[in-house]
This record gives C-alpha cells, sequence and structure tokens, in this order.
C-alpha cells in the first residue's frame, strides 16, 4: 500500500470518526430533563438521613438504664429451708431456721458490696427482755437465792453418774 | 421565605448546568449506546441521579464527572440499547458481513459499522475520543482505566479499523 493510500484512509478514518458520535439530540432536551426533574421533585415525604438516629439513641437510653437499675438491686430469692418429716422435728432439736440467700440460676453475677468495717462485730443490740429479767433477778435477790443458784449451776455441770444396770442372765 | 428564594436559585443553577451540558452529556451517552432514544433516557437519567443526590453542588470537574455518571448509566443500559440499535436491515447486512456491507453503503456509515463491530473494551475509548474535548486523561477518568491504557486501546482500534478499510478499498477497486 501506497503512502497515499494510508493517508486517504487515514483521513477517512478520521472524518468517520468525527461523525462518530456527532449526533445531536431531538429539539427540546433541555427542557424535557427540566420536566423530567420537576414531575420528579414534587414534594414527597422524605426522611432526614439522621432520623434512624432517633430510635437507636432510644434504644440505648433504655438498655443503659435498664443496666444500671439492674446493677443496683440485687436479684437474690430468699429461700427458708423446710423439714418435710415430722418425726425428724420431734426427735432431732429444732434446727435454726436460717434464711439461705440464693443466687438466681439464670441472673449474672455481679460484685459484691464490700460493707465497712465495724468497731465491735456483732453489732451492739438492745437488751431482750430474758435478759432484762436476769438483771433484775440479780439485783433485787438475796444472797441465798444467790448461793442457791451457784450451787444448782456448779451441780448442773457435774457429770451425772448413772448406776450400773445389771441384767440377770436368762434360764 | 428566605428557604424559598435559596431554592429558586438552587433550581436556577441546575438549570443552566444542564442548558450548558446537556448536549455533551448527550453525544458521551451516543457513544456508548449507539441510538438517540436510550441516548436521551441516559442524559434524563444523569441528570436526575445528580439532581436527587445533590452531588452537582460539589462538582470540582463538571465536564469529567458528568461524563463519567452518563458513561457508567450507559455501560448499564448498553445489552439492551445495542440489541435496538442493530434495526433488521442491519442485522441483514451484519448477517453478510461488516466488510461486504460497507462496499454497498457511503464510506462514512461503513466506518461506523466497522467501529460498532470492534470489541466494547475497544470501541469505548475510541468512540469516546470521538465525543469532542475529550482527551484520553478524560476518558480514563471516565472509565477508571489508566491513562496509557486508554491511548493503547485507541491505538489498537485504529489498526483494526485501518486494515479493514484498506481491505474494503482493495474489494472497492475490484469492482
Amino acid at each position: 500500500m501506497s503512502n497515499d493510500e494510508r493517508d486517504q484512509i487515514e483521513s477517512r478514518l478520521d472524518d468517520a470518526l468525527a461523525s462518530y458520535s456527532r449526533q445531536e439530540p431531538r429539539p427540546g432536551l433541555e427542557r424535557r430533563v427540566l420536566e423530567r426533574i420537576h414531575s420528579d421533585d414534587a414534594p414527597r415525604l422524605v426522611f432526614p438521613r439522621w432520623l434512624w438516629a432517633v430510635p437507636a439513641a432510644a434504644c440505648l437510653l433504655w438498655a443503659g438504664i435498664f443496666w444500671n437499675r439492674h446493677a443496683a438491686t440485687p436479684e437474690r430469692v430468699q429461700v427458708t429451708q423446710v423439714t418435710h418429716v415430722a418425726a425428724a422435728r420431734e426427735t432431732a432439736p429444732a434446727r435454726p431456721v436460717t434464711p439461705r440467700m440464693v443466687d438466681h440460676p439464670h441472673k449474672r453475677p455481679h460484685q459484691r458490696k464490700v460493707l465497712p468495717r465495724l468497731p465491735q462485730f456483732p453489732a451492739p443490740a438492745p437488751v431482750s427482755d430474758e435478759e432484762r429479767a436476769l438483771l433484775a433477778f440479780v439485783t433485787r435477790a438475796p444472797k441465798e437465792a444467790q448461793e442457791a443458784l451457784i450451787d444448782a449451776q456448779q451441780h448442773s455441770a457435774e457429770p451425772i453418774r448413772i448406776e450400773e444396770i445389771k441384767i440377770q442372765p436368762l434360764q | 421565605m428566605a428557604r424559598r428564594e435559596e431554592g429558586a436559585a438552587r433550581a436556577a443553577r441546575f438549570a443552566d448546568l444542564v442548558e450548558r451540558q446537556s448536549r455533551f452529556v448527550y453525544r458521551v451517552a451516543y457513544a456508548v449506546v449507539r441510538n438517540s432514544h436510550d441516548s436521551e433516557d441516559v442524559v434524563q437519567e444523569t441528570f436526575l441521579k445528580l439532581y436527587r443526590t445533590g452531588a452537582w453542588e460539589s462538582m470540582r470537574d463538571e465536564r469529567a464527572f458528568l461524563a463519567r455518571t452518563a458513561w457508567r448509566i450507559a455501560v448499564d443500559r448498553l445489552p439492551r440499547a445495542r440489541s435496538q440499535a442493530l434495526s433488521p436491515d442491519l442485522k441483514s447486512h451484519y448477517s453478510q458481513s461488516p466488510e461486504d456491507a460497507a462496499v454497498t453503503a457511503d464510506w462514512s456509515a461503513a466506518v461506523h459499522r466497522l467501529i460498532d463491530a470492534l470489541p466494547e473494551e475497544l470501541r469505548q475509548p475510541l468512540a469516546l475520543a470521538a465525543v469532542e474535548e475529550l482527551n484520553s486523561r478524560e476518558i480514563a477518568q471516565v472509565m477508571g482505566i489508566a491513562e496509557g491504557t486508554v491511548r493503547t486501546r485507541i491505538m489498537r482500534a485504529r489498526q483494526i479499523l485501518k486494515q479493514k478499510l484498506a481491505g474494503l478499498e482493495g474489494r472497492h477497486e475490484q469492482r
């Protein structure tokens, strides 16, 4: 192929390429575009982007309050020991009914509060009626009565002597 | 009151943008989809998208931004648009092979058909280069590829076209 032919092809190609995208739109393109936008721009319910944050914040707040309240009050259930055998109650010395603190099984264990150290333990309690009656007796009773009480206490402290049981063999 | 005035000013600025660039956007779209109906749809969709997102207010390089948006929308429409672009009579031409069809038609139309027959990866940069005022740097931005790749593809497309045109020239002279 000669140089002239090459140049001719080159120029034909350039011309064809120039016209390849030189297509003009139908008249009134701008107007049609703007009309479409105006029709789309009609008032419609538009949610602001930040609106999703309101329920999220409410949920967080609720969770925070719930967590604080939950942490402040220990979820414990007081359980009293129940002795269900009547006979055992009669024979065995009565067990003290002690309230037992049982952790709720499905609750998370939470940190125990450290109580302040007391100067006297256990804490001083008011004098009971029995103690008050004993004190009155000690102050008012005559000396003989006190001695008798002491004597009775000593006697009760001594071991009980039981005579040996003698059983005759069977004939 | 102030908000209404601001809205009116904004609408006026957007209308100005449409007046200024709609033909350019149309040519970019046409370079890809190759039919006027789809090209106009691409133009409308491009401006509508810009208006909805508000992106048009923060464009730095207006032409590059518009070209890229239009190109993306056009490429999404491409399979449907290309099947519409090939009208039945053109398809019968293609059934002869683009070269034979080109012999019987005028040269410009023949070259257009040869360009249309190129692989998309070569045709698109070549077609965008044909859109006035789009250089290879801008085409690279539009297509999201390297500028060197754009140049290579355009060169390769031109080589293929020149070879085919030389073949056509020979056949035409024989007749």
